[in-house]
């Protein structure tokens, strides 16, 4: 103990020069990145957080994450939060404001941003609501509308009747009668001049088939049209079971994406 | 002197002996006009280096175009050469460019029939396309729009039909 505070004076120089000697690195400006973020200056915005030598630590990989956020980039986004660590998720506003952009804006990594969130605890009640719209939209024939805000029941209702139709179905009915798989679907126009197109180009391959004969070139490419006619309507019928699965599921999104940043705005910067 | 000692080991939060005094007063002296000066000189280094990196000139680099009969790809984003893609988006070139004159120029879709029944070919084949094309044609009307969610509909009132939706 004496010989330590004998030599205490140049432990302290030592120690001053190897502060002195490491690499010139500055602290993080919260200060100075909130102004680039609030006046949406990109350049000098990417160049102080990626170009500068600021000190690598989880509040960089936070404010990164933000840079992301607001110059969207889903995947960078995701890989920069996963390395904040609890910073990131403590930070309330962050996890609304990505909650609402992976909700329609970024679809490829959507599930992976949900199952993130999944795995956390504690989250706030804005975003456990976030969590049950999205849950919703991935199995709807298992959620009640009731368990969703007002705003949001017509639309999920209108998608949830969608989805217990059966693609098979739509396609059998319109084998049957040209477009009635049209119109299961929910398409009542499309299903009226479905019908009377495929009627004429049927009427005018059975005139040409009963007047000039099976084996005549005009009979043949009469049938070979109404054939391809009435097999894009069976196909149709069936892919367009998906399309209106697809679309109304984009519309409810894009309903509760604008609905709860109305409901509950908030700031990043 | 005593009293100086006796206020020395006052302030200092450790016992420290009496010869080591003057020297970590000099030290903290030191230690405070040092920090400061080097964390300022930081920033501005930061600042200087930000300004040169937002004024120099921006260079875009030139795009390199494949010729156009190279543009078709199959699925796996290969360049296909399948002569019945190339029979089909010929015949469908040729009604293009000759035939579709004569009739209207205002679609319902934001790509018209012709376009995306040669667009459907090239990417999942010539049945699978041709009834996609096919179907299109069969819901081409002026009242199809309100058979579509608000969402498929675009600013200029067409459909919106992409390929990615296809199943």
């Amino acid at each position: 103990m004496k010989t330590v505070i004998s030599h205490i004076s140049l432990i302290l120089f030592i120690v001053h020069c190897s502060i002195c000697i490491s690499p010139v690195v500055a602290q993080i400006n919260k200060n100075f990145i909130g102004h680039l973020g609030r006046n949406q200056l990109q350049t000098e915005h990417q160049y102080y957080l990626f170009q500068t030598p600021l000190v690598q630590n989880d509040t960089l990989n936070y404010y990164k994450a933000l840079y992301y956020l607001t110059y969207p980039n889903d995947s960078l986004f995701l890989t920069h939060v996963q390395t904040a660590g609890q910073l990131a998720f403590e930070d309330s506003c962050l996890l609304f404001t990505a909650s609402i952009n992976f909700l329609y804006n970024w679809k490829t990594k959507q599930e992976n941003w949900f199952r993130l969130l999944q795995e956390k605890k504690d989250l706030p009640k804005s975003i456990q609501l976030l969590q049950q719209t999205f849950k919703a939209a991935q199995d709807p024939l298992n959620t009640k509308p009731l368990a969703l805000p007002d705003n949001l029941r017509y639309d999920f209702s209108r998608y949830q009747k969608v989805c217990a139709k059966k693609p098979l179905l739509a396609a059998g009915l319109s084998a049957l009668v040209p477009g009635l798989g049209q119109l299961y679907i929910g398409k009542k126009k499309s299903f009226v001049f479905t019908f009377f197109s495929q009627l004429i180009v049927a009427a005018q391959s059975y005139e040409s088939v009963k007047h000039l004969g099976y084996k005549n070139a005009f009979s043949i490419i009469n049938l070979g049209v109404w054939s391809v006619f009435y097999l894009s309507t069976i196909y149709g019928s069936y892919a367009d079971t998906y399309k209106i699965r697809n679309e109304l599921k984009q519309q409810y999104l894009k309903h509760a994406s604008e609905y709860y940043p109305a409901a509950a705005p908030c700031t990043l910067y | 002197m005593q009293e100086e000692a006796y206020l020395l080991r006052r302030c200092c939060v450790f016992f420290i002996p009496m010869k080591t005094a003057p020297v970590i007063f000099l030290f903290v002296i030191y230690v405070i006009i040092h920090c400061p000066a080097s964390l300022a000189a930081q920033n501005k280094h930061i600042n200087n280096r930000i300004l040169q990196h937002c004024l120099e000139p921006v260079t875009v680099p030139e795009l390199k175009r494949n010729p156009a009969f190279l543009n078709i790809k199959n699925k796996k984003g290969k360049y296909s050469l399948n002569p019945m893609v190339y029979l089909s988006s010929g015949l469908i070139y040729f009604y293009q460019r000759f035939v579709s004159e004569h009739f209207q120029s205002n679609c319902t879709y934001e790509i018209t029939c012709s376009e995306y029944t040669k667009k459907c070919i090239s990417r999942y084949g010539l049945i699978k396309g041709t009834l996609l094309g096919v179907h299109q044609l069969n819901n081409c009307f002026v009242t199809a729009k309100d058979d579509y969610c608000r969402i498929s509909i675009s600013n200029n009132f067409k459909i919106i039909n992409s390929l990615e939706d296809c199943h």
